[in-house]
């Protein structure tokens, strides 16, 4: 310790207190700012648009970035009573919409639906189910019933809007036990941050 | 001149009976997303997946 110099520790803790903003700095734009008891006067105001005193955002614009987007398509065969993976979108971002499209069968309609977020199992429907209890639009389920016909082989369903995800989205299909193999196709529309 | 890569994510999907992996990349100082089918049954590391992107960008001309 050179304790023989005079106030050498005052040159010290001065850049101590100038890193250290200059990374809360960074942390604000990232806007973790409820949480950072700071001088806020000495960052970036001007910049956020806040209205300190009153604990304010004047306005809030939430947009969908479709500039970054991308189509996911997938397309393959699901064969009855086996869990087929139709997808998957690692990374973390957010799925601003889409489509399950099958080859729908009247006689066999319990197809199953299940989607995987971030390792967790969010849950299957059947899509007999679907129909049945209506869940066929806004964000009731992962993905809703919007047509379905026994007389052109049609089932289409669509993706909730604004689904987000740290580490993966997957969509699995099981054809219905007692019917044959179906094609399906997955088509998204996302975003990876 | 030595190009800078940002791995943003992964898409599996299937064309017909064919599985297929692509890796979502974006070369630093750019907005696009680009993207580069890998192979889907062998792990990669992030090094070396940078790797064969920088060889892929190299190779088509693309960098």
């Amino acid at each position: 310790m050179p304790s023989g110099y005079k106030d050498w520790h005052k040159g010290v803790k001065a850049d101590i207190i100038a890193q250290t903003l200059e990374k809360i700095a960074v942390d604000i734009v990232a806007s973790s700012i409820g949480n950072l008891p700071i001088d806020i006067k000495a960052q970036t105001i001007s910049n956020l648009d806040i209205d300190i005193a009153a604990q304010t955002i004047e306005r809030l614009i939430q947009s969908p970035s479709y500039g970054g987007a991308r189509q996911f398509h997938s397309s393959t065969g699901a064969d009855p009573d086996v869990e087929t993976l139709i997808g998957r979108i690692s990374g973390s971002g957010i799925i601003y919409g889409g489509y399950l499209f099958w080859q729908y069968d009247e006689a066999n309609p319990y197809d199953e639906v299940k989607v995987v977020i971030d390792g967790n199992d969010c849950g299957s429907w059947f899509i007999e189910d679907l129909a049945k209890w209506h869940i066929d639009s806004g964000n009731m389920w992962w993905f809703v019933v919007h047509y379905r016909s026994a007389t052109d082989y049609i089932g289409i369903l669509k993706c909730a809007e604004g689904i987000t995800f740290e580490e993966e989205f997957a969509v699995y299909f099981t054809a219905d036990p007692d019917g044959g193999s179906k094609i399906v196709e997955l088509t998204l529309i996302y975003a990876l941050r | 001149m030595s190009v800078d890569v940002e791995i943003k994510g992964f898409e599996e999907f299937w064309r017909k009976d064919k599985k297929v992996k692509l890796v979502i990349f974006r070369i630093k100082g750019e907005k696009r997303l680009r993207d580069l089918e890998i192979d889907p049954n062998r792990e990669y590391s992030e090094e070396e997946l940078k790797e064969v992107i920088k060889r892929h960008l190299t190779q088509s001309g693309q960098r």
